[in-house]
């Protein structure tokens, strides 16, 4: 397992992604094609602007590992917590002690599909997509477009996706997991 | 300005200045693209040929500018989008909205 720390000014944010994906490139070479080189890029522009956001003046890190032919891409930070202001409620992690698990929840979505997040317990929540393959775009469907997508890029890019907070050190835990060759 | 403008037959071309379309240039890119449909522009065509990538941030604001120059009746097209902008327009099923052309000329024929 190899850690980058993100100092979390937007200048950082390519150059590092840069470093990160190189260092990929090399540890696993005969695996990284350009397809899976553009999805590494792309979740790891997302988990840095993501910091960017919540950060709270703490610093960031990025742990990249690989095992049995998966590639971990885990950003930790002791910023804000996940909120997630879904119809009905803003849900804030931790969670409330009894919440449900495998509860799902839509976290954001336009005609185009919907991000949500199944809750596995009160700290922990994976994400996933439901894509509708819409045939016609209207004003309409414009109109109605979604206009946040970090977490949907991520879901999207990755193979897995999930959130989980440390409520004993107050870290968040993002990890992204991509599969690498069969 | 993030946008330098010039006017292509009945078309505006708008080409992005900045080489890294990020959370702290999104607010500053909308408005200003918010302004030239405002003033009157009908069809915008925005070239990214000098931009490396864009994060969820700028297509956000893209995305509001769509909606509101649809709603005064203008169009946006985008151009010049190298091969990692055009797989995010794809992962995120902007391609289906967007009108993408390769280039200003292609996009003003497309109109």
């Amino acid at each position: 397992m190899k850690k980058f720390i993100f100092n979390n000014e937007t200048e950082g944010i390519y150059p590092l992604t840069l470093q990160i994906t190189d260092y990929i490139k090399n540890i696993a070479k005969h695996l990284i094609d350009d397809d899976v080189s553009f999805r590494i890029r792309t979740i790891l522009i997302e988990l840095l602007t993501n910091s960017l956001k919540h950060h709270n003046d703490h610093v960031t890190q990025i742990e990249v590992s690989l095992k049995n032919n998966k590639l971990y891409l885990k950003k930790l930070d002791k910023g804000n917590p996940l909120q997630i202001k879904t119809t009905h409620d803003l849900l804030k992690w931790p969670l409330p002690a009894g919440t449900p698990a495998k509860s799902e929840i839509a976290v954001y979505g336009d005609d185009f599909g919907t991000l949500k997040g199944r809750l596995k317990n009160s700290n922990k929540l994976e994400f996933y997509t439901e894509d509708v393959n819409l045939q016609y775009v209207d004003r309409e469907v414009i109109n109605g477009l979604n206009e946040h997508y970090g977490l949907m890029i991520i879901t999207r890019a990755s193979d897995v996706f999930k959130y989980e907070y440390k409520p004993g050190t107050g870290a968040n835990n993002f990890t992204s997991i991509i599969q690498l060759g069969n | 300005m993030i946008l330098q403008t010039s006017p292509l037959n009945n078309a505006l071309v708008a080409t992005v200045q900045i080489k890294e379309g990020n959370m702290a240039l999104a607010d500053e890119f909308k408005t200003e693209l918010l302004t030239l449909i405002d003033n009157g522009n009908q069809y915008i065509i925005i070239n990214f040929e000098h931009v490396i990538y864009v994060d969820s941030s700028f297509l956000g604001a893209l995305v509001s500018a769509l909606k509101h120059a649809m709603n005064k009746g203008a169009d946006i097209a985008v151009v010049g989008l190298n091969k990692d902008i055009k797989s995010l327009f794809q992962l995120v099923r902007l391609d289906k909205v967007f009108k993408i052309y390769t280039s200003a000329q292609q996009a003003l024929n497309g109109a």
